[in-house]
């Protein structure tokens, strides 16, 4: 029987070569699970990530995500798929998985588990900051105005009320542990804030990622103006990206949710996600 | 003959305009009166709404002095002013009326600052032309006392006070429907008088716009002695008399509940200073209800556990800074959770609240 071990704080650094950085990053986070495997020698064979959704909440179907699904070959792979279900599915309580994955012998391991499969456009979108400097729209807002700042400018307590806002209004973009995350999470100075009466009544999240992307996580407003505000953080945090990073720095902006799609649609006509294999599966409790 | 029935009728007009100017008056002095009295919490809400009944005051005197004095053969020069302050205060009401409609929605100052200034660009407009309107006849003009209108200016200008009056009605309207806190907000008992009072002063030889608004602001006025029917004074959170209401909400699926947090307090005479501990850190879309003397309620449509315990160790940390800066006997909270897991909204609300009152 291969050695599977569930991914922890303590072997994560075993796995590191299979996980890469952003996934090992990851790991750390309160929804991230994982199983790695390991041969005979003690040396990683493969590695099996993935995110529960809604599992804090109680009248909701606790949902999968697979991030990540890599081994050195077929049999491991199935090895972790069969773990998955007999453990980590009735764990979790999980009712559905899904999973967006590139490589075809992965996806094809997950067929044979139960689950559907087909190639489709993927849900990312990748474009480099010098490009999101060119977008007319924001390349227009010259004067931004100062109730727009960045992350770092907001006080713990600003903060914290800021994302109990976000999650008593479930806004939480992204971040299924929003509540979990400290502000230096995000990077500070790039990510965007609206102050309106001494409280962020917006906020725009992006993660500076181990490997060098940035990524938008969060995007919201309230109030009466909150189009314009959105639109003014955008533009913000695009020019504190381009002061602090390379114009090649790599944007990955995620379509899951309808309004970025349509956002994206609207600011970014003609870009296109790199085909993946998707697919899902009920679980079976 | 036929030259005394149009004095007549004149006669009659400036008299009905009086006595109704003169009801405007009494009935907006009346509001004001009641409403120096406190009972609008927020003192930025209370400010403006004074502003605004004080606008319409003396729309309603200048107006009713301005009338008057076509029987006392006052000199054109007077009812030239008499008038350009009447036509000053109108603007003036409605610029106020913007002003508290755009506070009423968001309760947000700086929001007021950002938006109002462009909103009343128009308004501005139409007070400069009503202040270089003595010197111009640009408006309208006096002629033996008597006021003509009739240029194309005057009428624009009465186009742009129409807008406003509706345009901000029909976003209250548009807001009230999204959003439960307005729900006492007489938007539509505001609207209809002025609308009515516009109609039939154009089909009436009767002024009756300073009537129109006095009764307009009246029922708003109205609403806001409602609202604050259902609150607690000392903390400005709902009292136990909302729960019908928002049982009712529940039940009809407008508010689906899903959680709450129970905060007991140990000493009744905490309830001022905690409640003060409490306001900066409470997220916007929860409802917060003062029980009884030293139990609240906060009510919220999410059940994220980690939204619940991130409320608890913010207010346990107000808490615990306050006590230790403080040499008064310590705040002491039992903070307690609970989840809608199965089941309706309804039958919830009835758990949770037998919870509370078992305490």
């Amino acid at each position: 029987m291969p050695d599977i071990q569930e991914l922890c704080e303590d072997n994560l650094e075993t796995f590191d070569p299979y996980l890469g950085k952003d996934l090992a990053e990851d790991m750390r986070r309160e929804f991230f699970r994982g199983y790695g495997m390991q041969g005979e020698d003690g040396t990683p064979t493969g590695v099996m990530v993935w995110e529960l959704l809604n599992s804090e909440k109680d009248d909701e179907e606790v949902k999968s995500r697979i991030r990540y699904l890599q081994a050195e070959s077929g049999d491991s792979l199935d090895f972790m798929q069969e773990r998955y279900q007999e453990e980590g599915v009735s764990e979790e309580e999980i009712k559905e998985s899904f999973y967006w994955l590139e490589d075809e012998k992965s996806a094809s391991s997950c067929e044979k588990a139960g689950f559907s499969k087909e190639r489709k456009e993927s849900e990312c979108i990748t474009l480099s900051l010098s490009d999101a400097s060119k977008i007319p729209f924001f390349a227009k807002l010259k004067k931004i105005p100062d109730f727009i700042c960045s992350l770092e400018t907001l006080t713990p307590i600003q903060y914290r009320l800021a994302v109990k806002n976000c999650l008593f209004n479930e806004k939480k973009g992204l971040l299924e542990d929003l509540g979990y995350l400290q502000k230096d999470f995000f990077d500070t100075t790039v990510s965007a804030c609206t102050i309106t009466d001494d409280e962020a009544s917006g906020l725009f999240l992006i993660r500076a990622r181990a490997s060098g992307i940035l990524e938008p996580v969060l995007l919201t407003a309230s109030g009466p103006d909150f189009q314009k505000h959105l639109a003014m953080m955008i533009a913000y945090a695009i020019k504190k990206g381009a002061e602090k990073y390379p114009p090649e720095t790599v944007i990955r902006i995620s379509r899951s949710r309808k309004e970025t799609a349509a956002l994206v649609k609207k600011l970014l006509p003609g870009l296109k996600g790199e085909d993946l294999f998707f697919g899902n599966r009920t679980e079976k409790q | 003959m036929n030259l005394e029935m149009p004095l007549m009728i004149f006669g009659d007009m400036i008299h009905v305009t009086f006595y109704l100017d003169v009801a405007a008056a009494i009935l907006v002095l009346g509001v004001l009166v009641l409403c120096s009295r406190g009972i609008i919490r927020d003192a930025v809400e209370a400010k403006l709404f004074r502003l605004l009944l004080l606008a319409v005051f003396v729309l309603a005197v200048s107006e009713a002095l301005n009338y008057a004095g076509l029987f006392a053969d006052i000199p054109a020069a007077l009812s030239m002013l008499l008038q350009t302050v009447n036509e000053l205060m109108l603007s003036a009401a409605l610029i106020m009326w913007l002003v508290y409609v755009e506070y009423r929605l968001y309760r947000s100052r700086d929001d007021l600052k950002r938006r109002v200034v462009k909103r009343l660009i128009p308004m501005f407009i139409v007070v400069g032309l009503e202040l270089i309107n003595p010197f111009t006849g640009i408006l309208f003009t006096v002629n033996m006392s008597l006021v003509v209108y009739g240029t194309i200016v005057q009428g624009l200008c009465e186009v742009v006070r129409l807008v406003y009056i509706i345009s901000s009605s029909v976003r209250v309207v548009k807001e009230k429907k999204a959003r439960r806190d307005l729900k006492f907000f007489a938007i539509a008992e505001f609207i209809l008088p002025v609308i009515a009072a516009y109609l039939l002063t154009g089909i009436w030889p009767y002024s009756m716009v300073p009537l129109g608004f006095a009764v307009g602001l009246t029922c708003i006025y109205a609403g806001i002695i409602n609202e604050t029917s259902f609150q607690d004074q000392e903390t400005g959170y709902y009292n136990r008399f909302y729960l019908p209401s928002l049982k009712k909400e529940i039940t009809e699926g407008s508010y689906r509940l899903k959680s709450g947090m129970i905060f007991r307090l140990g000493r009744e005479e905490d309830t001022e200073a905690f409640s003060k501990l409490l306001n900066p850190i409470l997220p916007k879309k929860c409802i917060m209800i003062r029980f009884d003397r030293k139990t609240f309620v906060m009510l919220a449509e999410i059940n994220e556990r980690v939204a619940f315990h991130m409320m608890k160790e913010d207010a346990r940390d107000a808490i615990q800074e306050h006590n230790s800066k403080n040499d008064d006997p310590d705040i002491q909270v039992a903070i307690d959770m609970i989840m809608k897991r199965e089941g309706t909204p309804a039958a919830f609300y009835d758990k949770l609240f037998q919870r509370v009152k078992r305490s």
